[in-house]
């Protein structure tokens, strides 16, 4: 398929496209808080990652159109630090208006479903280079390097600042302890 | 590398532990630490949960449909170079028709007109010498002499344009050679003029040359207005 889209087959990227794209907006919705934002960051890194179909030169697919999303999120961050009126919005307040998750919800997943939406409001408050950080490397598995070259950061800051980030979110979390039982405990 | 019970490893060791790299996990003062440190053990364990339920975080729906590619240009851009084609083809048609149009219309004109002056400037001749008949003549019968009978001169003018027209030299047939003298050393623009006669003559033999002109370069610029309107892309 990604052959195919490589040889300039409309078709099957568009097929690509439909399966990573829940992904991309995930990832620009995590980066952004803000729901059109990350729609347009998704759509354009949609275009982008069409121009730039013919100089894809293998690995992850998925990696590769994360990396894209995730400078086209930046770009539409940078336009926004230009014109400052727009603002993040706050986590409480933002709080009902989370997109319904693709994965199936089921009653017996109930908790872990509440645990996604808490850690999701505990990313909203985390300072924007942390929650960048946190978000490339542990939610969508870019390692320090990757998330160096995409955040054009140093090795050594973007460590520092997933580590912070992560102990952030730790405290943010902990009134929510109950909700990691049936995964990891916080407090065996 | 010792570590006091009470002193805590600093941040980013426990998070080089965290992330199993190979100098922290070979530091024995910090793994010494964590062995006997139940608040940095339960850290590292947060720390092991947040990641786990980080990655397990799902994607997203959008909060609205996205184009998921880019729309195809092709139509446009066969509509926009069947207009820029039409226009390459029309252009110089329309810009050769609006070049004989000038040409035809300043030509003709200026035949036109060279032959209606040569034509009056020999008619107030012709009623100046009228003027010099005698005044006590009733101005009916100045009148009349100028239009009917008032002699050769008022009806030089008319006689000089017919020759003109025939091609000859304006001069009649029978002039003597002073008249000839005579009329070389007169101003132009005189009747019998030789120079105003050939002038004459150019204006006329031009005049339906730059009509035609004219009359070709409208042609052309209705024929392109034409094509345009024919060939033209129309919505629907």
């Amino acid at each position: 398929m990604v052959a195919r889209a490589v040889a300039g087959d409309r078709g099957a990227f568009t097929r690509l496209i439909e399966h990573y794209q829940s992904a991309c907006y995930g990832l620009a919705y995590r980066l952004l808080g803000d729901p059109d934002q990350a729609a347009d960051a998704a759509q354009d890194a949609f275009v982008h990652a069409y121009d730039a179909m013919a100089k894809y030169r293998g690995g992850l697919f998925r990696s590769w159109m994360l990396r894209i999303t995730a400078n086209a999120s930046y770009d539409i961050v940078r336009r926004a630090q230009r014109r400052p009126t727009t603002t993040l919005p706050d986590a409480e307040e933002g709080e009902p208006d989370l997109p319904d998750t693709t994965v199936a919800d089921p009653a017996d997943e109930a908790g872990r479903s509440e645990l996604y939406r808490h850690l999701d409001v505990a990313l909203r408050h985390l300072p924007e280079d942390q929650r960048t950080a946190v978000v490339l490397c542990d939610v969508y598995g870019m390692d320090y390097g990757e998330v160096a070259t995409t955040t054009a950061s140093a090795l050594g800051t973007v460590k520092s600042r997933i580590h912070r980030g992560r102990m952030r979110l730790r405290e943010l979390m902990a009134e929510h302890r109950e909700l990691f039982v049936t995964e990891v405990r916080l407090d065996r | 590398m010792t570590m006091p019970n009470d002193s805590h490893p600093r941040d980013e060791r426990l998070a080089a532990y965290a992330d199993r790299e190979a100098d922290a996990l070979r530091d024995r003062a910090l793994t010494e630490h964590l062995a006997a440190c139940a608040r940095c053990r339960l850290a590292l364990d947060d720390l092991a949960a947040l990641r786990s339920a980080l990655a397990e975080l799902p994607d997203l729906a959008p909060s609205r449909p996205l184009r998921l590619i880019p729309p195809v240009p092709a139509p446009a851009s066969r509509d926009a170079g069947r207009v820029g084609w039409l226009r390459r083809l029309t252009a110089p048609v329309f810009a050769v028709g609006t070049g004989l149009v000038l040409v035809g219309a300043v030509g003709a004109s200026g035949a036109f007109t060279g032959f209606y002056q040569a034509a009056s400037v020999d008619a107030p001749e012709a009623n100046s010498s009228a003027d010099l008949r005698p005044t006590d003549a009733p101005p009916a019968a100045q009148a009349s002499d100028v239009e009917y009978t008032g002699g050769s001169a008022a009806q030089e003018p008319l006689a000089s344009a017919r020759v003109a027209t025939d091609g000859s030299t304006g001069r009649s047939p029978d002039a003597s050679p002073d008249d000839l003298i005579g009329a070389a050393e007169s101003p132009p623009g005189k009747s019998g003029d030789p120079v105003t006669a050939a002038h004459d003559s150019e204006s006329v033999t031009a005049f339906p040359g730059f009509l035609a002109l004219l009359l070709v370069g409208i042609g052309l610029i209705v024929v392109a207005a034409a094509m345009r309107f024919a060939l033209q892309p129309r919505a629907g």
